[in-house]
């Protein structure tokens, strides 16, 4: 969070989904915060957050809608999927019946998103080893049959929970780069800042020709 | 509050009638969605303008809308036609494009002013293209009910499945300016909105939106509207309610709980240092108060409060401000108020000053404006150790002879420290009340008592 609150110069939106108490609110949390909560409540409806990371030089300001994981809440966070550029989809990986869920969750996100939207899949709760309840490879298996990045993470310990919501910026920042992805299209979920007072600098005001990563 | 989301057959367009002002005629369409209805004037020239861009954005016929017609436009029989014309085309219009209005048609149609959809598109908007430098300059944003009402709608309805049209106006950008608004502040009001039939106080919003707000500001709200304070209620440093006719402290604290009693910590206004409840109706300083167990400062003004009560119950009130009320005291108020620094009481019902007399902490006492009529009443705040300015200006007492020498008198060498009714002494009146004490020495024999006994 070193970025000045104000000096960005693209809006990304995302959201997170899953079945309640997969730890949606704990990672965003954590990726906020850099905390854990260990006893956080139930989300009702959504909740929202925000930070500015740096993807390729670019400063980039993450719009984050955690949503409600409880079936009572769907039809109101359904309408937060639109114009979504990244979904984070979240299971347990100590309760099974969450990540058997994820096909509904995936179909969903399918749905109500659009084409470009990145989806990325969490594993969350790596860190209660001895409760493991799906193998690793087992998920692996499913991102990669239906073309969603993944990693296993904890919001408790912190693992990979950066490394989640960067390469998934990552992702839809070369989605812009090479074209797949329109600025202009509405709903893109993406947006270029116009120029603000107090800026840093003027060169960040189209993506580079070129990213290393 | 309108929402053609969820009133989509619901909604009728009328022009019952027009008007003429300086020799233009206005049409005055009448909307309603749902149980909501306004109103709006156009000229033809408007429907014109709408007309083009509908033609070339949204396939809308080019002879649809009446024609043009230079000479005779004046003639009542033609702009009776006229009107009705208009209305036909109005009509046909809107139920072509309701399903997704453009915004070009809702805000001819004033919908950008009542619609929940069409507000926070225009929020939104302005938050994304404005809201960071806005932030860049201040943390304070003042909003009115039907803001808060639109964006609480948003939160927990699911009637917005085809909202977001365009990137900028995603709610997003809302909750994120909300999000970092240190200071809000909510001015409401019992009148109707614009042309409309909506009232700002009937309108109920959340305040869940809010994050880091430390200072609130309610003026002239219906607190029954409050449906839940969320985190504001963990983070609020001040908070500020005038002119909005609360009874009970309890009506403000705990106004987004179905049980109002003060035993739940999960109620509790942890971080709340300052209230300024001025210009309501509280009776008295009920149990409420509790709610606010780290409270420094309460300002009280312009309330029917008739005894200082519970204060005793603040260990860290410093300052209090009750001016305006119709106070009467009787009693020794040491053990309400003897932590109190500051203590404004003007404009009350205050006959005597001896409850004050062990009030050793005052710095600040202003007692203008009440009923303190005797002179020998000096002696019982003439005594206090701290004591820096005393305003005892609008009692009969101040109309006395001599009255300002008679105050220095009593604080004898203490006197050149006390500012009077907002006025150091002058040398003069130093002199004089040095004179004043000395022939009483002579005269009793003994320096004058200024610490009454008891
Ligand atoms: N050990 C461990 N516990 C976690 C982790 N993440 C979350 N938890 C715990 O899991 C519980 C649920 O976490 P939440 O973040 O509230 O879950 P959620 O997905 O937001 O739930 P809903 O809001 O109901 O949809 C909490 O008690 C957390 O403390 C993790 O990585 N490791
Ligand atoms: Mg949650």
């Amino acid at each position: 969070m070193s970025a000045p609150p104000y000096s960005y110069s693209y809006i990304f939106k995302y959201i997170i989904i899953g079945d309640m108490g997969v730890g949606k609110s704990c990672l965003l949390h954590q990726f906020t915060e850099k905390k854990f909560m260990s006893d956080c409540p139930h989300t009702i409806g959504v909740e929202f957050g925000t930070r500015i990371i740096d993807v390729c030089g670019q400063k980039i300001k993450l719009q984050i809608w955690d949503t409600a994981g409880q079936e009572r809440f769907r039809a109101v966070t359904r309408s937060y999927y639109r114009g979504a550029a990244g979904a984070l989809m979240v299971y347990d990986t100590t309760r099974r019946t969450t990540y058997n869920h994820l096909s509904s969750w995936l179909t969903d996100t399918r749905n109500l998103t659009n084409p470009s939207t990145v989806i990325f899949l969490i594993g969350n709760k790596s860190d209660l080893k001895d409760q493991r309840d799906v193998a690793y490879e087992e998920a692996k298996q499913f991102a990669d049959e239906n073309g969603l990045m993944f990693v296993e993470a904890s919001a408790k310990t912190g693992d990979n929970v950066e490394e989640a919501f960067v390469e998934t910026a990552k992702k839809i920042f070369q989605c812009i780069q090479d074209g797949r992805l329109d600025l202009n299209a509405t709903e893109s979920g993406v947006q270029h800042k116009p120029s603000q007072p107090g800026r840093q600098t003027l060169t960040d005001q189209s993506p580079k020709p070129s990213c290393s990563c | 509050m309108a929402c053609l989301l969820e009133h989509d057959n619901n909604f009728t367009v009328a022009i019952p009638s027009y008007e003429i002002k300086n020799n233009v005629t206005y049409y005055e369409i009448h909307v309603t969605v749902g149980a909501v209805t306004w109103s709006v004037s156009h000229r033809y020239n408007d429907f014109v303008e709408l007309h083009e861009v509908l033609i070339a954005d949204h396939c809308i016929a080019k002879e649809m809308l009446p024609q043009k017609k230079l000479i005779g436009n004046r003639d009542p029989g033609f702009i009776e036609k006229r009107k009705v014309d208009l209305e036909a085309y109005l009509r046909v219009v809107v139920n072509y494009l309701q399903r997704a209005m453009p915004l070009v048609l809702a805000k001819f149609l004033d919908f950008d002013k009542y619609d929940i959809t069409y507000i926070l598109q225009n929020m939104a908007y302005k938050c994304f293209m404005d809201g960071d430098s806005f932030l860049m300059k201040s943390s304070e944003y003042t909003f009115n009910p039907l803001q808060l009402h639109a964006i609480s709608e948003r939160l927990q309805k699911c009637c917005f499945p085809t909202e977001v049209s365009n990137n900028q106006h995603d709610f997003s950008h809302i909750i994120d300016f909300c999000q970092k608004l240190q200071t809000v502040i909510v001015r409401g009001g019992r009148s109707i909105i614009g042309t409309s039939n909506i009232i700002y106080n009937s309108l109920p919003f959340v305040m869940t939106m809010f994050k880091s707000v430390s200072e609130l500001h309610f003026y002239n709200i219906h607190l029954p509207n409050v449906c839940d304070f969320g985190s504001v209620r963990l983070t609020v440093g001040c908070f500020v309610i005038n002119n909005s006719c609360i009874k009970q402290l309890t009506d403000a604290l705990l106004c987004d709980k179905v049980h109002k009693t003060t035993e739940s910590s999960d109620d509790v206004w942890n971080k709340l240092v300052k209230i300024d409840f001025s210009w309501n109706e509280l009776s008295g300083i009920d149990d409420g108060i509790l709610l606010a167990p780290n409270l420094q400062n309460l300002t009280l003004d312009g309330n029917q409060i008739r005894k200082i009560e519970n204060i005793e119950k603040l260990p860290k009130l410093t300052y209090l401000c009750m001016s305006a009320n119709y106070i009467v005291v009787e009693d020794c108020l040491y053990s309400q108020l003897k932590n109190i620094v500051f203590l404004n009481l003007s404009q009350n019902k205050i006959t005597k000053l001896s409850p004050f007399a062990k009030l050793v902490n005052l710095k600040t006492l202003d007692l203008a404006s009440n009923s303190v009529s005797e002179a020998s009443e000096i002696r019982y705040v003439s005594c206090l150790p701290k004591l820096e300015y005393l305003v005892l200006t609008g009692n009969p007492l101040s109309t006395i002879i001599d009255y300002r020498v008679k105050v220095f008198e009593a604080f004898g060498n203490r006197a050149q420290c006390l500012c009077l009714d907002n006025e150091r002494p002058s040398q003069k009146e130093l002199d004089t009340a040095a004179v004043l004490r000395a022939l009483t020495v002579v005269r009793e024999g003994k320096t004058p008592i200024t610490i009454p006994s008891g």
